[in-house]
């Protein structure tokens, strides 16, 4: 290297060694933190009895449990979601998990549980709302 | 050099670090999907693409970055730096296979151009933390296809070494936005310490070796140089190896003294080519050698032999007894200058 | 007001590529020869290889062929 261009990467790594850090720093401050681990726990496969059923043109929804009550909510996506990043919350704002391809998810819900949230927590936007 | 230009100029080195390289990116690629299916079994192939390109990419730009400061640390890392034109454009595949399909699987569902959709779905242009990472990602990707797509020699020829320089130091900017794209992007999810503390581990190394070797190399510029008359001493004879040369500093550029047939001659370091340090190489032929890709320069003039037209500039050297003497001022690049005679 | 202007710069990014291409058919049949006489020793496929880096340095090239 000639001696203009050694001046010019020492100053942009120490640019980079100042800016970089405080940057990642505001990101990570940011990240949402979900009550819930992030991985939605996987309820059995052979599942309970469905009580009751909701279908639209993006998922189809299976509400399972027994005579206690609603236990696994079963959620057919027909369609990837536009957004890459959708989590599903329930009537209390706790997390159940998270969606993305076409597919179908399992949660573990409360029995009294009336309602979901489906969000886009990157873009703070609501994307369908399901009472069930 | 050559006559002509060729699409590589493929010699036994070049092939066994591009079959490296290439069983690297297999091996990782399948132990990625390995380990994916085995943790995650309902894994889409979309998801799954999008995200082992992505890592292997990142995991790539890492390694590319950090070949420069090592070589100017150990030289034992030379190896890695003659071919990272290569590994470069490689990386760059595995990012646009990634920035493709993560196009097609977040952004051609609506009725929006995909392109528009990057830009538009998200418009938090003014939070610092909430900026759209997907504008981060393939901001990043124009900058590594611009540089993937002149790196071959007839753009450093043609669009002047100065343009060519700075458009391929903007990796620098493009090295920033994906670690912005990531944190911003897959860290808003996979909130896992595991992979955040492996990219920070990863953007401190590369900053630390960059300003680390930066820094020794102020040490080599300032290093005090003893003056007589405007003669900036460099070293005796005796220390220069027949063929070889003896590195100086001189003005902050690093200048190298040629020992060759009972002769001195002195030429600026830093080769026309890819920037190669000459003072590293040595004489064949009669030639001044670049070490990193052979091109060529008569010691006595610091032109390259014809029909090639690459140019250093030349220096005045004297001897006094044993002692060689440089003057600093250096001649525009392609002056004859009489070799000293020993 | 933001998204109207991103959609004019995506367009004219869009214009730029689409010159281009354009331009990078002539330059590799015929403009190359016109500023590095080695590119008229090389085999054709090197041309082809300089097509995306025509694409993207267009206008540098036009000022030099121009300049010739």
């Amino acid at each position: 290297m000639i001696s203009s261009q050694r001046k010019r990467h020492r100053f942009i790594w120490v640019m980079i060694g100042v800016l970089l850090p405080l940057l990642v720093v505001l990101a990570v401050l940011r990240t949402p933190s979900f009550p819930y681990s992030e991985k939605a726990e996987i309820v059995a496969e052979t599942s309970l009895p469905i009580l009751k059923e909701i279908e639209s043109d993006l998922f189809k929804i299976n509400l399972r449990g027994t005579s206690d009550g609603a236990e696994e909510l079963e959620l057919l996506l027909k369609v990837p979601l536009k957004s890459p990043s959708a989590v599903v919350f329930d009537d209390q704002q706790n997390v159940l998990g998270q969606i993305g391809a076409s597919g179908v998810y399992r949660f573990p819900i409360r029995p009294a549980n009336k309602a979901i949230t489906i969000k886009d927590p990157i873009k703070n936007q609501i994307i369908t709302e399901i009472k069930l | 050099m050559g006559l002509d230009y060729q699409l590589v100029l493929w010699n036994k080195q070049k092939k066994r670090y591009d079959l490296v390289l290439f069983l690297f990116i297999v091996i990782y690629l399948l132990g990625f999907a390995v380990v994916t299916f085995t943790t995650n079994a309902n894994t889409s192939l979309e998801t799954l693409i999008i995200r082992a390109f992505g890592s292997l990419a990142i995991l790539m730009l890492h390694i590319i970055l950090m070949i420069g400061p090592l070589t100017r640390i150990d030289k034992r890392f030379m190896p890695l730096l003659y071919n990272r034109r290569h590994f470069g454009v490689l990386m760059f595949l595995m990012a646009a296979v990634h920035g493709v399909f993560s196009i097609i699987q977040f952004h051609t569902l609506g009725n929006v151009n995909p392109i528009v959709s990057i830009f538009t779905s998200n418009l938090d242009y003014n939070s610092l933390t909430n900026f759209p990472f997907q504008v981060l990602g393939f901001l990043a990707l124009i900058i590594l296809f611009l540089m993937a797509a002149t790196s071959h020699d007839f753009w450093l020829a043609n669009l002047s070494a100065k343009t060519w320089k700075a458009l391929h130091m903007a990796v620098y900017l493009a090295y920033t936005l994906v670690i912005l794209h990531i944190f911003l992007g897959a860290f808003q999810q996979e909130t896992s310490p595991l992979l955040l503390g492996l990219v920070g581990l990863g953007a401190t190394i590369i900053v630390a070796l960059h300003i680390f070797a930066g820094f020794k190399e102020v040490k080599v510029d300032q290093a005090k140089v003893s003056e007589e008359d405007g003669w900036h001493y460099v070293c005796s004879v005796e220390d220069i190896k027949e063929n070889r040369a003896k590195m100086t500093t001189c003005a902050g550029e690093r200048v190298a003294i040629f020992k060759y047939e009972g002769k001195l001659s002195a030429v600026h370091n830093v080769c026309r080519h890819q920037g190669g340090p000459l003072g590293e190489g040595k004489i064949v032929d009669g030639c001044i050698t670049c070490p990193w890709h052979g091109y060529q320069y008569l010691p006595g003039n610091g032109q390259s032999p014809p029909p090639f037209t690459e140019k250093v500039e030349t220096y005045n050297l004297k001897l006094v007894g044993n002692k060689v003497y440089i003057d600093p001022k250096a001649h525009a690049p392609g002056t004859p200058v009489d070799p000293i005679k020993i | 007001m933001l998204k109207s202007t991103l959609i004019i710069l995506i367009v004219i990014f869009g214009v730029y590529v689409l010159i281009g291409f354009l331009f990078g058919l002539y330059f590799i049949f015929k403009g190359a020869k016109q500023i590095d006489p080695l590119i008229a020793e090389s085999k054709f496929s090197v041309r082809l290889l300089l097509f995306p880096g025509t694409i993207a340095t267009w206008p540098f090239l036009i000022t030099k062929i121009f300049k010739k």
